[in-house]
């Protein structure tokens, strides 16, 4: 992680309220402060899109929800991006990784997606471990033999592409449409998730998410010598320049 | 009857029959989606043959579409409810953009605007389920009795303070069949700009099934003019199949919504 050369300020939820979303109900428009139009999904419109989408691509619907959500994602990153790069005077994704999973979480949470978490997976460091409690589409969806989190899926997939320069996928391991607590999700390079899923199939009964870790680091590449990311620890490290609180 | 005896699984999703219609309107609501609303202590649960007014304070809160009361946030859990206890999502600009750009992807154009159509058309449909049944037990009244242009401005009410913008009907040509609907910032069409082409499918189709339920026969309904045309808003017209296959027909050669509204006067 590249160093700052200067203390970064520490300002608090970017999406404290009650003055982030306000709407104009003389026009029925809702605004950021940026000028970002909003427009809050009822269930009945999650649930129609799912209904409409089933009937008419069937088990394809799977995919292009979640091409959906990573295109979404690849736009709402970048727009977040230059948003708390502004706020934080000092590019985001410079930001300790502290702070950037505090920031994602905090949009989750202010945009009503559930709370998500996220950490480097132990066994195989190429892979990262996302969880998102009470998350919206599960909660909707009541029971399902498949994960039904696939807008997050994508959205997970599109933000850490972003923030690592890489193609990253996301798996959606555990889903509380079958039973789990929370949905849990693990991403990592493209081509590498997409070996897991295909092995993540052919079980009967579907890996929890610790077995599909096992697997991964049983199956992992050595890493690549000089490869760089953007955005690897989940620690701040020591070297960190000094936090500098305003108030 | 029971739902289940009467649905049919088999039917188009955007033209249901009059009995799946019919099922609607005898939804039984759920207690605890008034429970943000209900005023205890004066509400007495007796649903009336109309609404009765009532000096003081009123059973149930009725104006709550501002940001602060429509919207309750827990930041711990990171949820978003309404009022009526439903969860809600709030999405930029980018997320319609996306859904338009990966059905177009998927299943090519017109697909998408099929989807996008049976979407709105399937939202309408569950939005009546709740709507219907919650409106009974907040006004204590009959819905048979309650004026249609109250239950529209009604519905309407959430999906403004949502950000959906905000409408203006017209029914002096109900007698011809024919309702028409200005849309003034459609999240869709704002959201995509000027493209040339009308791409409110998701309003289309929510308008379509609303005015079905109420009228309990489908109806269909298409944009006549769109702000992604280069108009100052959007312009739908619902009806029977005939006149807004037609409508389109006519939208897609050329014709202004002027000049569709008198020809479908004329039919």
């Amino acid at each position: 992680m590249p160093e700052s050369a200067s203390p970064f300020r520490l300002k608090g939820n970017y999406f404290a309220e009650p003055y982030h979303f306000r709407t104009d109900v003389t026009t029925g428009v809702c605004r950021t402060p940026t000028g970002v139009r909003i427009c809050t999904l009822p269930p009945d419109f999650l649930l129609g899109l799912r209904d409409a989408l089933i009937y008419e691509c069937g088990k394809s619907y799977r995919t292009v929800l979640k091409a959906a959500g990573r295109r979404w994602g690849s736009q709402w990153i970048k727009r977040l991006d230059r948003e708390w790069t502004a706020y934080y005077q000092q590019p985001f994704r410079e930001l300790p990784a502290g702070l950037i999973r505090v920031c994602l979480a905090d949009a989750f949470a202010a945009h009503g997606y559930g709370k998500l978490d996220y950490t480097r997976a132990e066994e195989s460091p190429e892979f990262w471990s996302a969880e998102i409690g009470d998350s919206l589409f599960p909660a909707l969806v009541g029971e399902s033999d498949r994960p039904v989190d696939l807008l997050m899926s994508g959205l997970l997939a599109a933000i850490f592409s972003y923030l690592h320069g890489l193609t990253m996928d996301c798996l959606q391991t555990e889903c509380p449409s079958m039973g789990a607590e929370r949905s849990r999700f693990l991403i990592g390079p493209a081509p590498r998730i997409a070996e897991l899923e295909a092995w993540w199939e052919a079980n009967t009964p579907l890996p929890s998410h610790e077995q599909v870790l096992q697997q991964a680091a049983a199956t992992s590449h050595a890493p690549t010598n000089g490869q760089t990311h953007t955005h690897q620890e989940h620690h701040l490290p020591h070297s960190q320049p000094p936090l500098e609180v305003v108030s | 009857m029971k739902s289940s005896e009467a649905a049919d699984f088999t039917e188009p999703l955007d033209k249901p029959n009059e009995q799946t219609l019919q099922i609607i309107w005898q939804e039984k609501g759920e207690p605890r989606t008034l429970t943000f609303l209900r005023r205890n202590g004066i509400a007495d649960g007796t649903i009336r043959k109309q609404i009765v007014p009532r000096p003081g304070v009123q059973p149930y809160l009725h104006n709550y579409y501002h940001d602060r009361v429509y919207f309750r946030h827990d930041p711990e859990r990171g949820i978003l409810l309404n009022p009526y206890g439903q969860r809600l999502m709030r999405v930029s600009e980018d997320f319609l953009v996306a859904i338009l750009g990966s059905l177009e992807d998927e299943v090519g154009q017109n697909g998408a605007r099929e989807i996008m159509y049976k979407c709105g058309y399937q939202w309408g449909l569950h939005d009546m389920r709740r709507f219907l049944p919650r409106m009974r037990a907040e006004f204590e009244a009959e819905l048979e009795r309650m004026r249609v242009d109250f239950l529209m401005e009604e519905w309407w009410w959430p999906l403004t303070i949502q950000g959906w913008g905000t409408w203006r009907y017209d029914f002096r040509q109900r007698d011809k069949g024919l309702l028409y609907i200005e849309l003034y910032e459609s999240a869709v069409a704002k959201s995509i700009g000027d493209i040339g082409a009308v791409v409110c499918y998701f309003y289309a189709g929510l308008f379509a099934s609303v005015f079905s339920t109420l009228a309990k026969r489908a109806l269909g309904c298409v944009e006549m003019q769109c702000y992604a045309t280069g108009e100052e808003f959007c312009r739908f017209v619902v009806s029977d199949y005939d006149r807004v296959n037609a409508a389109a027909f006519w939208r897609n050669e050329g014709a202004t919504a002027r000049d569709i509204m008198k020809k479908l006067a004329q039919m």
